[in-house]
Order: C-alpha cells, then structure tokens, then sequence
C-alpha cells in the first residue's frame, strides 16, 4: 500500500521534502495525521499480540523499543519489508547469541550488530542508497 | 506542612552537585544539537563513561585522581569517534539511533554480571572519591547561610563542580562567537550551503560530538563524586532528563543549560515537597507517599509537553534561531 496508492506515493513525498510537497498540493499536516494513525493502530495491534504471549507489564514497550529501531535500521528505513526483515534477523539474533555470550548482554549484542551494519551498508538490507545522505 | 523546610530544600537545590552535574550535560548537548544539530540520544552513555571512566581507573587501575580523569576523558574521546565515524556521514536520524543504541550497550555491558568484578555489576561501585575529599582547602565546619548550609566536604564539591560548569560555559560561549562556532552553527542551518564553501563539514561535526561528549564526561565525574556509581542512573531516563534541562533553558543559549538544570531541579524538588505535605495533612487524599515520586516525574513530562507546545524555544531562546530542524 506504500508503494501503490496515492496516499503511499504523498507520504513519501512529505518524508522527502515537506514544503515542496505541499507546494504541489498535497495536505502535508493531514498526511502526518493519518501516518500517525496508522502507525499507532499496527503498533496497538502488535501490542495485543506481544501481550497474548509474554506477560504484560508497563514498560514491555520500553524493553524493545530499542531493539525495534534496530529492526527498522536494519532493514532500511522507508522500506516495509525492510523493517520486517531486519526484525526476523534481529530476533533471531538476539535468541541465538545467547549461546556465545552472557544471556544479560544479548540485547546488547543486537545493537552492535545494528551499528556494524550502519558502517558497511548504511542503507539496511533493503534499503535503498539514496536515502542516507 | 513545615514550609520553611519545603522551601529549603527546594533551595539548597540551586547549588547542589547534581544540578551541576545535570547543567554541564546539558552544556555539551547545547554544543550538540543546539549549535550543531546533531540528534545525540545518547548524552547519558558519555556521562555514564566519566563515572565509570572515573571509577574503574581509580578502583581497579588504581590511578591517581588526574589520571583517572584524563583516562575517563580519552575513553569519551576514543567512543565519541566510534560513534561518529559511521554515522556522521549519513542523515541525522542515524546518529540519533546509534547514540542511543550503544548507551543502551554500555549500560548492559556496565551491568553484566560477568564484568562484576570490574565494574561491580549491578550493585555499582563506591569509595573512589577519597583522593579528592584529601584535596579539599577547607577546614572542618559548617559554611554558607541557610538554606545553603553545608559541611566543608560538601562546599569543596559544590565550589569544584560549579567551578568547571563556569569555565565550560565561557570556553562554549568564547567558542561559538569564533570561526569555529560560525562554521558549526552553519552546519546546523545548512550542511550543504557549508560543504559548498569548502569546509570539511564531517570534521566539524565530529569535533562538536567529541566536544559536546567531552563535557558530558565531565559532568558524569561531577555527578558521582558525592555518591556511589550505580549503574541504572544511566538509562535512556538520564538522557531525556538533559534533554529537558536543555529544552527548558532553550538549546541554542549559553547560559540556558544552567539555567535549565537549576528550574528542574528545584521545581523536582519543590513538588515534592508540597506533594508530601498535602498527603500527610490529608488535603490529597488519592495519593499516598510512595506513589509521589513517579506523581511528580508525570508533572514534569507535562510540563515538558506544555513547553515544547508554547514556548519552544525554551527561557532564554531565540524564536527566529529555532527554525532548523534536528
């Protein structure tokens, strides 16, 4: 849907330059209204799920904020699949490196995976090169 | 309610080595984001680097006083640089996620159980500071008026940790009125307009992010010489509270962060004082004392909230200098 439609197209190009898109006529302020909204119902929606399975508590959301900029980085920022990529490798790893270092530095590991990744491919892994400058 | 205590300690705020600790933090993240626009998240990792900069070279190295603060400031040095080399390049939302990525880091890696007998693990560290309390010029006694009434080992903090607050502010404000801080506020305004007139925008940058974290470091060594070094005061909450202090002053001032640092405080502390009158005499009666502390830090945000909507350039901003974006 953020590749297709009109609405996907419009949100890039505030991401891109705010004052040239409304220049050509798009509703910068509500393209940014419904961006927040629809970030906020996935992100409830994700909050249900992560709730279903682990035991929820007030700062369950602070716990992998962290580690979800790292999925998004990861992936490339501006890419959906990108962030759902960067997510499996980021919980993968996570879970995995336990088995090589301390289980209370694993969270700690995954972030160090993300700044690696920032110095050879700053991009993300689908991510596209013209983004980072 | 005993008002003159309330008061008091509200005032004794003022002077206090954490407000110093927080108003030279607050200092190198002006330098950051206020003249630099470098979207630093991570101010707590470089204060987090002086306390256990500080400590470890005292405790397990066994350093001198000076050496453990020179070895404390090339520690900021050396991590400024891994930060910046791979994110100064790309747009500022990077450096944004890794400067509070490897806080994050440090934080789990000062914490680890298996580095304990280092950095003490969870339970922190304490007893480094002596070599310090030895330097101290004044004699035994009580100092000041109320309510700054102090013991001379709490007077020798406050003078040394008010003293480099004062010198860190006039070298930011000699800085920012020379070619150099020209060329950086440029970088905030436009990168490229810069790059155009041949300065090399990436140094700069990266002289700012070691500069900035230097007195970050600074103010990490202030924070823990009156107490332990604990290593959950150095989460992300650390990071947002020097935010506040910087927003509150206003990000591009000189005399902001100090300033700053000072309200947040003393307003933390007046709160809190009120708050616990009012339930003890029975005037707030859906709280109770224990749920005061996290009561007044939920006044803060919003009060940070209404800042951010009304005043957005903080006490002492310039509206018209607050028109770049991060």
């Amino acid at each position: 849907m953020h590749c297709s439609t009109r609405l996907g197209k419009a949100t890039r190009a505030v991401a891109d330059n705010p004052s040239l898109a409304a220049a050509t006529g798009i509703d910068v302020e509500s393209i940014i209204r419904i961006v927040w909204v629809v970030a906020g119902a996935l992100t409830g929606i994700s909050g249900v799920m992560l709730g279903l399975f682990v035991q929820a508590s007030w700062d369950m959301g602070f716990s992998i904020l962290l580690l979800l900029f790292a999925a998004v980085t990861l992936g490339g920022l501006g890419t959906a699949f990108g962030a759902a990529v960067g997510a499996m490798v980021v919980g993968l790893f996570v879970e995995l490196s336990t088995l090589v270092i301390p289980s209370d530095l694993k969270f700690a590991g995954a972030l160090i995976v993300l700044i690696l990744v920032l110095l050879v491919r700053p991009q993300g892994i689908l991510g596209k090169a013209q983004r980072i400058g | 309610m005993d008002w003159s205590l309330v008061i008091g300690n509200a005032a004794a705020e003022l002077i206090s080595p954490t407000t110093a600790a927080y108003a030279l933090a607050a200092v190198g993240l002006a330098v950051h984001f206020g003249y630099t626009g470098l979207l630093n998240f991570g101010q707590a990792a470089f204060m987090a680097i002086g306390a256990y900069g500080f400590a470890v070279s005292v405790l397990y190295f066994g350093l001198p006083f000076w050496g453990a603060v020179l070895a404390s400031l090339l520690a900021s040095v050396v991590f400024a640089l891994i930060l910046g080399i791979p994110t100064l390049r790309l747009r500022s939302d990077y450096l944004a996620i890794v400067t509070i990525a490897s806080a994050e880091i440090l934080r789990y890696i000062v914490s680890t159980t298996s580095l304990a007998s280092v950095t003490g693990g969870a339970g922190g560290l304490s007893a480094f500071a002596g070599e310090f309390y030895a330097m101290n010029p004044f004699a035994e006694g009580t100092y000041l008026f109320w309510p700054f009434d102090v013991t001379a080992k709490d007077l020798w903090v406050r003078v040394v940790g008010w003293s480099i607050v004062a010198l860190a502010t006039l070298l930011v404000f000699a800085l920012m009125r020379s070619p150099w801080g020209r060329v950086v506020k440029g970088i905030r305004e436009d990168e490229d307009a810069v790059r155009s007139l041949g300065k090399n925008v990436y140094s700069y940058k990266m002289q700012s992010l070691v500069f900035g974290g230097a007195l970050g470091t600074l103010a990490g060594i202030i924070f823990i010489l009156p107490r332990s070094v604990q290593p959950g005061n150095y989460g992300t909450g650390l990071t947002f509270f020097i935010w506040t202090v910087m927003l509150l002053g206003g990000a591009a001032t000189i005399l902001g962060p100090v300033v700053g640092s000072m309200v947040f405080w003393v307003l933390l502390s007046l709160t809190d004082g009120l708050l616990q009158g009012l339930v003890n005499q029975g005037v707030i009666t859906f709280l109770t004392t224990d749920q005061i502390g996290p009561v007044r830090f939920i006044l803060i945000g919003l009060g940070l909230m209404a800042l951010v909507v009304f005043r957005p350039q903080g006490i002492f901003g310039n509206k018209k200098e607050l028109q770049f974006n991060g």
